[in-house]
């Protein structure tokens, strides 16, 4: 028979003690935007629109582009709209503005672009220039940049199997999340669309070279080729030379668009 | 025997693995100190500034994660702060940081000046500041700003964005104050990262607001997340029509104070991880209802910008006198 001695129970005791003084119950953080985050994340429709705004009508395009989205709506199938403006020390300056809009289905999608297209209409100089997108995946880099070493990107999609715990980017420190943090502006963020021509191993490789990098979305469009949309902690200064290209008339989303332009987040929201 | 024994082993194992253990010996060890070893000096005016005193107010509470109390309704003699964005012009930028050099002397010279912070966005491409600065009454900060905006419009792409707000309350590891002095954190360290909150309310709720606000505030430094240095929450000072109080940005529905977050961080890796509890459960549906507040109540989308200071000095002569004239009004 098995007889457990004094000393082995004494022991189990201090033992069980010593764990009780330091034990601090699982505690709600009622600040962690988890809840916001993961639908950035998640989403896998996505709609980058080019717009050219009239002089002196920024602030109205504004104005209605967010009262005309998804802010002010009760809508399950949209998580997160970045509104872009030109940066002051780009290539091409002037009033492009873009957009990149997250969503769980196409339909809600093609809804909520087209009330804001008809609404922001009376504030452009032109037509906008809309792309239909599916994500292929997301790039986050950790904090290398801010310890001054290289940083180490990771790749990651939404996945309809649950993802282990040691891969969950929520629950494990694996990257950085800031790209998917909602309300965060100031930050630059860049746009651009390639052909077929460029692999997405070509377009990952170039990413990852670029050293302030917060984080990237590579999706692929209807009409062949791919457009990203990434942020940066601090952007590489050659981003700046960068702009759009737009051949023939424009009118075609993802023919006649190429190149890529950088901005400045003045706008990023969820549902309220 | 067997059965005693089991049950013993049974409750170290629930000890072991049933509750988690969390150390605040780390998190203590990383807390920067104003003054101390951690602080990093990278000022405008390229000195090694000794970092002076994190003066605390004597009202500084200690509070447990259950604490739910809400801010002051009042906030009687609070400092009042301009809060200043400017979009400067790319080539005007040492101009323009010269500008904002140039009226320190006059602001140390009065008396009702407490503490300036500088601020450059963290990405330099957007040629994007901000200015904090404290005052210990309204009329000493409405006249600042005129002098301010004088002196910096040459060198802006655009109309600064301003707000004038009144401090409400601060946040430090150990505790809220409801009697912020404005000198309740960071001493004059530089190089840390600062993050401005915007949020607009609607009237209707504001009490709502406020409340999840503090809710949230004391539960993130109850967590006494490592970097972390201090907050400031301010109410501006006057119910602002829309088009003034947002320049640039969407309108709000309808005029409202709108209510400024100010915080330091040592590092921007330390702000994320001061908001994302990777390793906790999240299955509380508590928080939801707490974040669909506080979210809910607000009329336009949120702007939060991360600024990195570059700049910080204190007259600590007016802040002797702010807490004398607090004293005399009996508070």
């Amino acid at each position: 028979m098995w007889r457990v001695g004094t000393t082995a129970r004494l022991s189990l005791t201090l033992v069980a003690a010593l764990m009780l003084i330091n034990v601090t119950p699982a505690r709600a953080y009622m600040d962690e935007p988890m809840y916001e985050m993961q639908p950035a994340m998640d989403s896998t429709t996505g709609v980058a629109t080019i717009y050219e705004v009239a002089p002196n009508s920024d602030t109205q395009f504004l104005d209605t582009i967010v009262r005309a989205g998804a802010y002010n709506i009760m809508l399950p199938g949209f998580a997160n709209e970045r509104i872009l403006q030109p940066i002051p020390t780009a290539a091409s300056k002037g009033s492009v503005y873009f957009s990149i809009g997250r969503y769980f289905d196409s339909a809600t999608a093609a809804r909520m672009e087209s009330q804001k297209g008809e609404a922001v209409r009376q504030h452009l100089s032109s037509e906008p220039i809309r792309f239909e997108l599916n994500l292929v995946e997301h790039l986050l880099a950790d904090w290398g940049w801010e310890k001054g070493a290289k940083h180490t990107i990771l790749r990651t999609r939404p996945s309809a199997q649950r993802t282990p715990v040691s891969e969950n980017v929520f629950l494990r420190k694996l990257s950085a999340l800031s790209f998917f943090k909602i309300g965060y502006v100031g930050q630059v963020g860049m746009l651009e669309i390639f052909s077929e021509k460029k692999s997405i191993e070509q377009i990952r490789d170039d990413l990852e070279k670029r050293q302030g990098l917060s984080g990237a979305s590579i999706y692929s469009t209807k009409v062949g080729g791919y457009v990203v949309y990434s942020e940066y902690f601090k952007a590489p200064r050659h981003l700046t030379q960068h702009k759009f290209v737009v051949a023939g008339n424009g009118k075609a989303p993802g023919v006649s668009i190429s190149g890529g332009q950088i901005g400045i987040v003045v706008q990023n929201y969820m549902p309220r | 025997m067997k059965r005693k024994f089991a049950a013993w082993l049974a409750l170290a194992l629930l000890c072991a693995t049933g509750l988690p253990i969390k150390s605040f010996a780390s998190a203590r060890n990383d807390y920067p100190v104003a003054g101390g070893a951690n602080s990093r000096a990278s000022s405008t005016s390229g000195k090694t500034r000794k970092a002076g005193n994190n003066s605390k107010s004597d009202a500084v509470k200690k509070t447990t994660a259950k604490s739910k109390r809400s801010p002051k309704a009042t906030i009687g003699n609070s400092p009042f702060v301009q809060v200043i964005i400017y979009d400067v012009n790319e080539s005007a930028i040492p101009n323009f940081e010269a500008a904002v050099r140039s009226t320190r002397s006059e602001l140390l010279s009065n008396s009702n000046f407490i503490n300036e912070r500088v601020l450059r966005n963290i990405d330099e491409l957007t040629v994007q500041y901000a200015t904090y600065t404290v005052f210990a009454n309204r009329h000493a900060a409405e006249s600042f700003v005129k002098r301010r905006l004088e002196t910096v419009a040459a060198f802006c792409r655009r109309a600064p964005e301003t707000h004038l707000a009144q401090l409400t309350t601060s946040y430090q590891i150990d505790g809220f104050s409801t009697d912020p002095t404005g000198l309740d954190f960071g001493g004059d360290v530089v190089g840390q990262i600062a993050h401005l909150g915007l949020f607009v309310p609607f009237q209707k709720y504001r009490v709502a607001y406020d409340t999840s606000l503090h809710e949230v505030k004391v539960y993130t430094t109850s967590r006494m997340p490592v970097g972390y240095i201090g907050e400031h929450v301010l109410v501006e000072a006057d119910i602002t029509s829309p088009e003034v109080q947002n320049p640039y940005s969407p309108r709000p529905f309808e005029a409202s104070r709108m209510s400024i977050n100010y915080g330091e961080y040592r590092t921007l890796e330390n702000a994320e991880d001061s908001y994302l509890a990777r390793d906790q459960p999240h299955d509380n549906p508590q928080l939801i209802t707490l974040a669909r507040v506080f979210y809910s109540s607000l009329q336009v989308p949120t702007r939060f910008y991360i600024f990195q200071v570059i700049d910080n000095f204190s007259n600590l002569s007016a802040l002797a006198h702010h807490r004398a004239a607090a004293k005399g009004l009996g508070r």
